[in-house]
């Protein structure tokens, strides 16, 4: 009798083939659909989200600071087109408000004052590392602070902030530990996003490394 | 006819492994995304909706600050040119304007430029070393600053001293903007002073060891120009005033 169907080795060559395509098919598929879901965010923590949502909200807001700021500016100069008086007035308003921002004159205002301590007895001494010092300072401006300064050194858009051996460089100049943080802003959300469960105290608190904050009615912050 | 029957085996068995092997890596490479992507959190696709259209409302308001500030230059140079007590004035403010990061710079400098693995994580790997932190940002700009540079920006928004750059999970936030990857941060100032320390930097070092184990990118280029854009902040400040 004359066989007219596959051999078993044809039958198995064939299943074989027709999975390597299904896989070979799914796989790139199965990238793309990761790769969407990473642009796109929305396998992400909602918390993560609803955090990303009250930044850009208040982005909004910081914007719309600004956006109404620059347009009185130009209906003022609109309106005092030959008034030299008028335009020399909001010229000099602007730069007092800019020699403020630049640390050119000595600022006074609420805010907190933090000092922290190294554990440095003991057999193994605590150290305040660069990243922990980044960390809080970035936690202080994320809640509000408007100026800081290291044990009286205030930061500038320019100051870089690291260990050097025992001692701590702000800018250019040399302090050294312990260090006082002062910092005029927002009191009320500067305590809090210090203290957050699991926020840069905690981190600093594990580490032996002992961080007092205190609420401060009026300080003072020289150029 | 007995070895053709004993080989024919031999192929199930390999056969046999290979489809269970392959349906096991299939399963692998599902069971993350099976978990997420179909057990994705109603709520998100709508997170997500109004999280874009803010995004696309602070573009507009971002242009818009543009559009008027670049307005109000132009009334001021005019003014400018009617009295000289005004000009002298104008011309200060431009330069504390500068100084205050309220105007875009342009000059030479240097790009750093990080990004996260485009290798997925094995089940032996800790998928933190594949991702860029804000951490790893906070301290490029840091070092930027130490040796010397002028003007910073990660991506589109400018980084000033008070900019503050946190995380919110995977998604990194600087100035409460989103920021996608690459991160670029781009640095005005003497490229060659930049280029020297912070490829010689103990931290830059280590990202560098990450790039060549866990394939992040992290790049570093010397650059003849740079532009760096304005902040978009207003410079008042609410609590502080100038002390007596």
């Amino acid at each position: 009798m004359k066989r007219t169907g596959r051999s078993p080795w044809q039958s198995t060559a064939l299943i074989f083939a027709l999975i390597s395509f299904f896989v070979g098919f799914l796989l790139p598929g199965q990238a793309r659909v990761v790769r969407e879901m990473k642009q796109t965010y929305q396998n992400e923590d909602p918390k993560d989200l609803i955090r990303v949502i009250k930044d850009l909200q208040q982005r909004k807001q910081d914007l719309l600071v600004e956006e109404t700021d620059v347009s009185q500016k130009v209906t003022q100069y609109l309106r005092s087109s030959d008034d030299t008086a008028a335009q020399v007035g909001q010229l000099q308003h602007e730069a007092t408000v800019l020699r403020q921002r630049t640390g050119a004159v000595p600022l006074a205002g609420p805010g907190i004052r933090i000092t922290i301590r190294e554990q440095s007895s003991g057999v193994s001494p605590s150290m305040l590392a660069d990243d922990d010092l980044l960390l809080l300072l970035n936690d202080l401006w994320a809640s509000g602070a408007e100026v800081i300064s290291l044990n009286g050194i205030r930061l500038t858009d320019s100051s870089s902030v690291y260990r050097a051996g025992l001692n701590v460089r702000v800018g250019g100049k040399v302090t050294q530990m312990p260090l006082v943080i002062s910092a005029i802003g927002d009191t009320e959300n500067m305590a809090k996003g210090l203290q957050i469960p699991g926020g840069v105290l905690d981190l600093l608190n594990l580490r032996r490394i002992g961080a007092i904050v205190q609420k401060v009615n009026l300080l003072r912050i020289s150029d | 006819m007995i070895t053709r029957a004993r080989n024919g085996g031999v192929f199930l068995v390999a056969l046999f492994v290979m489809v269970a092997g392959f349906g096991y890596l299939l399963a692998v490479q599902f069971k993350p995304t099976v978990n997420k992507a179909y057990v994705v959190p109603v709520q998100n696709v709508e997170l997500v909706e109004i999280m874009k259209g803010l995004e696309k409302e602070n573009d507009s308001a971002a242009q818009q600050i543009v559009d008027l500030r670049g307005q109000l230059a132009d009334l001021e140079s005019k003014s400018a040119a009617t009295s000289d007590e005004v000009r002298v004035l104008t011309q200060q403010l431009g330069e504390l304007r500068g100084k205050a990061g309220l105007a875009e710079a342009t000059g030479p400098g240097v790009v750093v430029t990080l990004s996260d693995s485009s290798r997925t994580p094995t089940l032996s790997d800790d998928p933190n070393y594949f991702v860029i932190h804000d951490g790893y940002l906070r301290s490029i700009v840091n070092l930027m600053r130490r040796y010397g540079a002028t003007a910073i920006a990660v991506n589109d928004q400018r980084v000033l001293g008070n900019s503050p750059i946190v995380c919110a999970g995977p998604i990194i936030l600087v100035n409460s903007s989103r920021m996608s990857p690459p991160y670029v941060i781009t640095a005005l100032g003497d490229p060659e002073m930049l280029a020297d320390s912070i490829s010689q930097d103990v931290f830059f070092r280590v990202l560098e060891m990450y790039r060549d184990q866990f394939e992040i990118t992290c790049s570093f280029e010397k650059k003849t120009s740079v532009t760096v854009p304005a902040s978009l902040d207003n410079a008042a400040f609410k609590y502080a005033v100038s002390a007596k």
